[in-house]
Formats: C-alpha cells, sequence, structure tokens
C-alpha cells in the first residue's frame, strides 16, 4: 500500500508503505492512525532533502531492521560505510547537515550513522582548527583553556 | 538550519566513530564539543598507571568511565586501586595488572574491588606476577580469597585470570560465579615448566574442566591457555555437558588433547572460533570442522605451531568453511605449498591469513616450482578482503614483484603485511612500489637487513601513514629446527617489551574481530610451543604500527622485571584486540629496533641473517653480506660474518658441487678479497648505488647470471671455509650480478 508524504514546501512523494516505514517516525505514525489514505506532513524536511532520504529508504528496503546495540562495541568504530552509502553521501556539506538532522528528525537509524560516520571521517586527520573551518565552528576557548585541555588530554593522544 | 554538530545527541553519535586521538582533537575545537568529546573520551581508560595526570584527573572523570585498565607495582597497590575505583561508580570492565607482587595474598585489593565496584562489574581481569627474585611460590588464589571475594561479583560475565588457581579455587569460583559466559585462564608461569614442577600438580586441571562443563550454563567462550593439566578426559567430560561453546582456545595445552578435541568438536556444533596453536590436534580435528554442516559456521581458525596438521586438514578447510575470514596455519610445516595448488578455495571471505613456515624444507624434499608460486597467487588473488598477510618464514622465494604482483595488487584492503625472514630481500624500490600500490596499507613487517633511513624518508612522500617494521631475523630458526633448542630461550626476551602495555579489550567478546583474535593467540604460540619444536620463530604478528605505544611499553616495562618473560606473555595476550592492531605493542624479536629506531646500528645481531632456506632450488639468495655491504658499515660486516659460518653448513643441496670443485683455486683468492673487509668497503658503496639498476626481471634467477654464479660460490666458499654442499646458497641472481660488477 502505498503512503503519500508531505515535504515542508508541499511536494508530494507516494512511496510504498515498506519504504515509509524505514522511518520510525512514520512507522509509529502509521501504527497509530492505522490503515489511512492521508497524507503524511513531514514539517521539518524540504523537497530536496526528502527526496534523497526517500531513495535512501528505497535502497535499503530490505534490510533487516537494525537492533539497538548499546555497547561500546570497538567495532562499531570500524568506520565501514559500504560502497553505495558512501556515492549516495557524496553531497555537499549542507546537504550532509539537512541529511544527518532529517534522519534525526524522521528516526531512521541506519541513515543516521553513515551521516554521522562521513561527519567522522570529516574529522579524522584534521587540527581542531580546521575542524572549526570546515564546520564553521567558533572557537570559545581562551588559549590557556585550550592549552590546558591539551595538556590533560595528552594521554588520549597515542593510544 | 541548525548546525547539527552543535546538538549534543548528534555529536554524541558523530563521536562515537572516533578513536581516541581523534577525540582528543575534538575535545579542542569548542565548548560544546569538548563536553560532549571528554565524556566519550573517558569511557575506556587504557594502561592507567599511578602518579600520572591520568591518574589524578579521575577524580574529576571518573564517573565516565566504564572500562579501565590499570597497572599496579608494589604494596601502594591497594591503596592506589582505591583512589581510582572510589571515583568510578559506572565501571562495568575492570582489568588489574599487579606486578611485583610479594604479599602471600591479594585479598586487600579484592576488598578494594568488592568496596567500590564488585557488584556493578560483568568484565573482570587480573593478572598477578611476583617478582622473579620472589622466594615463594607464584601467587596463588587461596581458597580463603576466593571464598571472600567471588561471591561479591554478582553480576559477572566474563573472567580472566591470570594467575594460579588450584582445581579447589576454581570450583569456588564456578559455585559463586555460574553466569559466566566467557572465562579464560592463562598458566603465569608458562614457559618454563620444568621449575615449577610443584605447582603444576596443584594448577588446575581436568576435574576443573569436568565442573566448568556441569555449572556454567552460559558458558561461551573458553580460554585455557598454557595449561599442562588438561587431557582429553577433561575435555570429554565437559563436552559432555556443555555443548553451546561458541570460541574455544586451547593454545599451548601441552598434553595429548587430540581425541578429546575431536569429541569436543562433534559435541559443540556451534563453535565459530577455534585456537589449537601448539596443541596435538590433528588433521581430523580439522575434518570435523569442516564437515559439510559445520564449515559455514566457522568463522576463525588458528593451527600455529601443529606438527601434526598436515596438508590435508587444511585443505579441508580452506574448500569448504566459506565463512572462514581468519585463518592461520603458520608454522604447521607438515603442510605444504600444495594447499594452494590442490583444489580451489572457498574461503573466499579470508580477512586475515598466516601461512608462514610451512613447506619446511628440511621436512619437505618436494622443491617449490614456479608452478607451485604462481598457483599459490593465484589462490591469493580471489581473497579481496583480506586485510592481513602474513607469509613471513616462507622456505621459497616468493617473487612477489613478479608472480605475485597482481596478486598483491589485487587486495585492496591489505592493511597489514608481513614478509620476514625472507629469502629474498626486499629491495626499498619494492616497498615504495608496495606503498604506491596498497593505499590501504598500514604496516609492512621486513627483515632488518640494512639500514633504510632514506626509504623512511621516500615512503613519507607515498604513503605516510605506512608504518615500516623491520625485524631481526630469526637467523638460527632452521637451524635449530633440528637440533632442538638451543639459545631460543633469549630470543623472546624482546616480548617482555610489549608484554606490559594491555588493555581491557581482551576480554571484549569481540565475535566478528577475527584479525586481532588470532593474533592475540598466535603470539604466544609462536614463541612458546615452537620453542619446544626448536622452531623458534619469534615474531609477534601484531605489532603495532604506533611507536607510541612501544615507547609506552617500554616505559613500563622500566619498572619491572625484564626477566619476567614468560609473565609477559600473559600480559600480553590479554592484549587489546580492538579494531586494527592500533594498540598492540611490537614485543617483536626487534622491539629494540622497532619502527622509528632503523637506524640502530645494532650490527651483528640485526644482521644477521639469510640462507635458511637455502637448500632450495631458486638460488635467489641474497646474503647477508650483501646487505651488509651496501650499508657500508664495516662493524655490520665483521658482525655479519660468523653467522655465514653458522648458517651454510647447514644446506644440503649438492647439485652443483662439481663447480666448487673446479674453481679450487678461485676460492682461494677471494678469501683474500672478502678478508680485507676495510678495503672494500668503498667499493660496495659504489655496488649499492649500481644496485638501483637492477631490474625487477634480475631478482628472479635467470639463466645468464647463474654462469657468474661460480663466482658469488667462491666467495662465499672463501670466506666461510665450508663444503661443497652450499655452493647453491649463493648461486644468485643479485649477489652474482654484485660480484660481478666488482670485477
Amino acid at each position: 500500500m502505498p503512503v503519500t508524504l508531505v515535504s515542508l514546501d508541499n511536494e508530494n512523494y507516494v512511496v510504498d508503505k515498506e519504504v515509509a516505514e524505514r522511518s520510525i517516525l512514520i512507522k509509529n505514525m502509521l501504527e497509530d492512525v492505522g490503515e489511512t489514505d492521508s497524507p503524511i506532513p513531514l514539517p521539518n524536511v524540504t523537497s530536496t532533502v526528502l527526496k534523497k532520504v526517500i531513495e535512501y529508504c528505497e535502497h535499503h528496503r530490505n534490510d533487516p531492521i537494525q537492533v539497538p546495540d548499546e555497547t561500546d562495541d570497538p567495532r562499531k568504530r570500524s568506520n565501514d560505510i559500504e560502497e553505495w552509502d558512501m556515492k549516495f553521501m557524496q553531497v555537499d556539506q549542507e546537504m550532509l547537515f539537512e541529511i544527518i538532522l532529517a534522519a534525526n528528525y524522521l528516526d531512521i537509524k541506519p541513515l543516521l550513522d553513515v551521516g554521522c560516520k562521513t561527519v567522522a571521517n570529516i574529522i579524522k586527520g584534521k587540527t581542531p582548527e580546521e575542524i572549526r573551518k570546515a564546520f564553521n565552528i567558533v572557537n570559545d576557548f581562551t588559549p590557556e583553556e585550550e592549552a590546558q585541555i591539551r595538556k590533560e588530554n595528552e594521554w588520549a593522544e597515542d593510544r | 538550519m541548525p548546525n547539527p554538530l552543535l546538538i549534543p545527541e548528534i555529536l554524541h553519535a558523530v563521536f562515537n566513530n572516533l578513536d581516541a586521538p581523534a577525540l582528543a582533537v575534538a575535545a579542542i575545537v569548542c565548548r560544546s564539543w569538548n563536553a560532549v568529546a571528554t565524556q566519550a573520551l573517558w569511557v575506556d581508560i587504557p594502561r592507567l598507571h599511578p602518579n600520572t595526570l591520568l591518574y589524578v584527573l579521575t577524580r574529576r572523570y571518573g564517573h565516565h568511565v566504564r572500562k579501565l585498565d590499570i597497572l599496579l607495582t608494589g604494596d601502594p597497590a591497594a591503596a592506589q586501586l582505591n583512589y581510582v575505583l572510589q571515583v568510578t561508580p559506572h565501571l562495568k570492565k575492570l582489568a588489574i595488572k599487579l606486578l611485583d607482587w610479594t604479599a602471600q595474598t591479594a585479598l586487600p585489593i579484592f576488598r578494594v574491588i568488592e568496596t567500590n565496584v564488585a557488584a556493578n562489574l560483568d568484565s573482570l581481569s587480573i593478572t598477578i606476577n611476583t617478582r622473579d627474585d620472589f622466594p615463594h611460590r607464584p601467587y596463588t588464589i587461596t581458597a580463603e580469597d576466593a571464598i571472600a571475594f567471588f561471591p561479591t561479583l554478582s553480576r559477572l560475565t566474563k573472567l580472566e585470570l591470570y594467575i594460579f588457581p588450584t582445581d579447589e579455587t576454581m570450583s569456588i569460583m564456578l559455585d559463586s560465579l555460574p553466569r559466566l559466559s566467557a572465562v579464560l585462564f592463562s598458566h603465569p608461569t608458562a614457559s618454563d615448566p620444568s621449575n615449577d614442577q610443584e605447582f603444576e600438580l596443584e594448577y588446575f586441571g581436568d576435574n576443573t574442566l569436568r565442573l566448568m562443563g556441569q555449572k556454567l550454563k552460559d558458558l561461551r567462550n573458553l580460554t585455557i591457555k598454557h595449561n599442562q593439566r588438561i587431557t582429553s578426559t577433561g575435555l570429554v567430560d565437559f563436552s559432555t555437558f556443555c555443548k553451546t561453546l561458541t570460541r574455544l582456545s586451547l593454545d599451548t595445552c601441552c598434553q595429548p588433547i587430540a581425541d578429546g578435541l575431536e569429541f569436543l568438536i562433534e559435541a559443540s556444533p556451534l563453535l565459530t572460533d577455534i585456537v589449537l596453536s601448539g596443541t596435538d590436534a590433528g588433521d581430523d580435528a580439522l575434518v570435523k570442522l569442516a564437515a559439510p554442516a559445520r564449515a559455514v559456521n566457522l568463522q576463525m581458525l588458528a593451527v600455529e605451531g601443529c606438527p601434526r596438521i598436515s596438508t590435508v586438514g587444511v585443505l579441508a578447510i580452506v574448500k569448504s568453511c566459506s565463512a572462514l575470514k581468519d585463518l592461520n596455519f603458520s608454522i604447521c610445516y607438515n603442510v605444504l605449498i600444495d594447499v594452494f595448488t590442490d583444489s580451489e578455495w572457498k574461503c573466499l571471505q579470508l580477512e586475515s591469513l598466516e601461512f608462514g613456515g610451512i613447506h619446511h624444507p628440511r621436512i619437505q624434499l618436494r622443491n617449490v616450482s614456479d608452478f607451485d608460486i604462481t598457483g599459490m597467487y593465484k589462490q591469493l588473488r580471489k581473497l579481496q578482503h583480506l586485510n592481513y598477510l602474513n607469509m613471513s618464514s616462507l622456505p621459497i622465494e616468493l617473487k612477489l614483484f613478479n608472480s605475485g604482483r597482481v596478486a598483491i595488487e589485487s587486495m585492496k584492503k591489505l592493511n597489514k603485511l608481513a614478509l620476514c625472514d625472507r629469502k629474498d630481500v626486499i629491495e626499498d624500490r619494492e616497498v615504495i612500489w608496495l606503498a604506491t600500490r596498497l593505499p590501504s596499507l598500514r604496516m609492512l613487517r621486513i627483515d632488518h637487513d640494512r639500514a633504510r633511513r632514506k626509504l623512511i624518508d621516500d615512503l613519507h612522500q607515498v604513503n605516510p601513514l605506512l608504518h615500516i617494521n623491520l625485524v631481526n631475523r630469526t637467523s638460527d630458526s632452521l637451524d635449530g629446527f633440528d637440533e632442538s633448542d638451543g639459545s631460543d630461550s633469549e630470543s623472546f626476551e624482546p616480548h617482555v617489551l610489549g608484554a606490559y602495555a594491555m588493555s581491557s579489550d581482551s576480554y571484549e567478546d569481540s565475535g566478528t574481530d577475527h584479525g586481532s583474535h588470532s593474533s592475540e593467540y598466535s603470539n604466544y604460540t609462536g614463541s612458546h610451543c615452537i620453542a619446544s619444536n626448536g622452531f623458534h620463530r619469534s615474531e609477534d604478528e601484531s605489532d603495532s604500527p604506533d611507536d607510541s605505544h612501544s615507547s609506552l611499553a617500554l616505559d613500563s616495562i622500566d619498572d619491572s622485571d625484564p626477566d619476567d618473560s614468560d609473565d609477559s606473555y600473559d600480559f600480553h595476550d590479554s592484549h587489546d584486540s580492538q579494531g586494527s592492531f592500533s594498540d598492540r605493542t611490537s614485543a617483536t624479536y626487534s622491539s629494540d629496533i622497532s619502527d622509528n629506531s632503523q637506524e640502530s646500528q645494532d650490527s651483528g645481531d640485526s644482521s644477521r641473517s639469510s640462507q635458511y632456506y637455502s637448500d632450495d632450488d631458486d638460488g635467489n639468495e641474497v646474503s647477508g653480506r650483501e646487505l651488509v655491504s651496501e650499508d657500508g658499515d664495516e662493524g655490520e660486516i665483521s658482525g655479519y660474518m660468523p653467522e655465514v659460518e653458522d648458517d651454510v653448513p647447514e644446506d644440503d643441496d649438492v647439485s652443483e658441487g662439481d663447480d666448487v670443485s673446479e674453481d679450487d683455486e678461485d676460492v682461494s683468492e677471494e678469501v683474500d678479497v672478502s678478508d680485507g673487509v676495510e678495503d672494500e668497503s668503498e667499493d660496495e658503496v659504489d655496488i649499492y648505488e649500481d644496485e638501483g639498476d637492477v631490474s625487477d626481471d634480475e631478482l628472479g634467477v635467470s639463466d645468464d647470471e647463474v654462469d657468474v654464479s661460480d663466482d658469488e660460490v667462491d666467495v662465499s666458499d672463501g670466506e666461510v671455509g665450508v663444503s661443497d654442499d652450499e655452493v647453491d646458497v649463493s648461486k644468485g641472481s643479485r649477489g652474482s650480478q654484485w660480484q660481478r660488477r666488482r670485477r
């Protein structure tokens, strides 16, 4: 059964229920309202982003639902991103952020994970200053504070 | 649009993908990042030493800590432990190493754990090492201590003991901790049992094994290392009760266990990971694991140094175990190269493969042909997922840069490559080639044959992340083979260096982290069991590419007894198995010259080299002499000479004996030449520069080079003054080249 999703800018997208339910938010909504033809408004997501998110959900429609796993398993840090996902994430930073926000809002954990891994890969190997520049973050530390933090975290640098 | 990287929960998800050094950087970016990064950073504290800044900082950040690995020395240990554990109320996983422990009881330590964190712990690892000069027996946890302590660990599911429990203690422990699902018991004084006969008899054995099967209903993961009392009987009893094991390691359990093992394998259909290194396991066990219903389960198999395993057993595995990710049959000298050529491998998911030291020339009469080599690479080429490949100590000329080129180039994920103990030398430009073609490569282990300073500089341009790990050749490895283990013990000492570097990850139940898992075991077997075979391969499979680890390890060992090498194994074994080989220290043969110390002018030893496999047909023997001369370091030359004498007489290949006698006259001439080492050295430097022109093809043995080989023969004859037998040793392309130019 198809479901109609409506973006912030009032674009309608008709997708299979199975695809829409990749979003836990939508899944719960559908479960709450039961069988319905009425479109689902997604006031936090623009059409460009929603299109992208639907593309992801279409591709991963048959993936097993992830079991929430709260262990601090180091293997999760492997940062292996599937090839398709990697390509999918080759977008400008604004879109990357939009996708992450949308995935967070729509509760699509695997997409959020891929987004976060992509960001993590950007962070890796950069200096703090490069990171600030890359993500447009203002340094709100004084030089003394910064030195203090560096000193405190010295142990972690050679782990 | 809000910046998602200022939303804590998203930041947290991002930071979950960062390692500690990256988190340390992230903590400096801004205040909101700092809060999240600090929290993530402090979740897992590795290697905490007292009286460091980190130790003091636990006062402030201790409440974040979930996982802690602490190293304590001597008397203040209990007080220091208390200082930390007081402020880590959320601790779940604790690893304690006590060094230089001289007290008769560890009760004060146990009390501290009990008071502060015992009820929360789900994982605990305890190592207690007494000093070598300690007059008493090794610390054994007493029944009183056990009664007082174990019942307090009400939530414990994982336990590692690197101490000396008796059957009695173990029985109390098993009664107190019925929820255990993963246990590890490693003999703390493993290497020289002869000294400890009395204790041996008290160390737990078959009775405990049976009780484990009976009482631990949830047991999935069982590791017993270096136990000398476990026998087939215990294994049979155990598996009569317990049929749910998924992971089993009986690393270096020296008693005959093969029969019991087969029974256990039969009775444990869920086994995915199995380590039988250094045991008497035979082909039958492997054939059972490879049975159709089982084959899809097997993910990890290590049978390093199992003399009873032959080509048949390994073939059974590689032909059917399609899910296998990690396979180590190093030093199974009854496995022939045919394992690659006899049939198609099905285990194409392999991520880690180690097969150094197979096809032992002393045992296998068959020479390795080009066909074999090509077949081997053809097989390797299909292993697209490999991230670790260890081909050290192969008795063949690998032709890595000819026949192997395509195979190597196709390993897009290769992260670690070990090519030590080789018959032919890896040229600098070959290293550069590897670094260029394999951008994923982070660690390359090669023999410490010569100064590679320039190489290191060049490498930095090509692949700055690649670490070269130079390893002293295990020069007498094959010599010692049939003469039992003369000087083995000292060669193990360097392991001590890495030994005390530790982390609590070892008891992280890393179901899929096979690569490091096997490394963890193989370290041990590579030394211990091999020592008993007299074929010592003092090579650590799992070096850290990270200098800092080595230095940390070195630091920590300063205040401990370097002779304590047996115990150090245990530490090392308990070492981290986190994703990459990041946390592993180089407990290698070469620790003292690892990574950043290539300049080490460790002349005599470091240039010991060559000719282990000299009776092979492909005489591409680049002798240590040549290497040394390339250094232009006379000290090294003289240091090397005696080694040639040692090595060469081992060679049996008399195929060119005729030539020798014909050239007797030349021999004496050559003696003069090479005796005048100092005079030669200048020429030799020049020659080294010429070396750069040698093309790849010349690495292989080509016919025209054989013509020159007589000259080379003379040289080594002259220098060494040995029998005809070794002619083949120096019949070598590059050696010849070298000679030719010299004239």
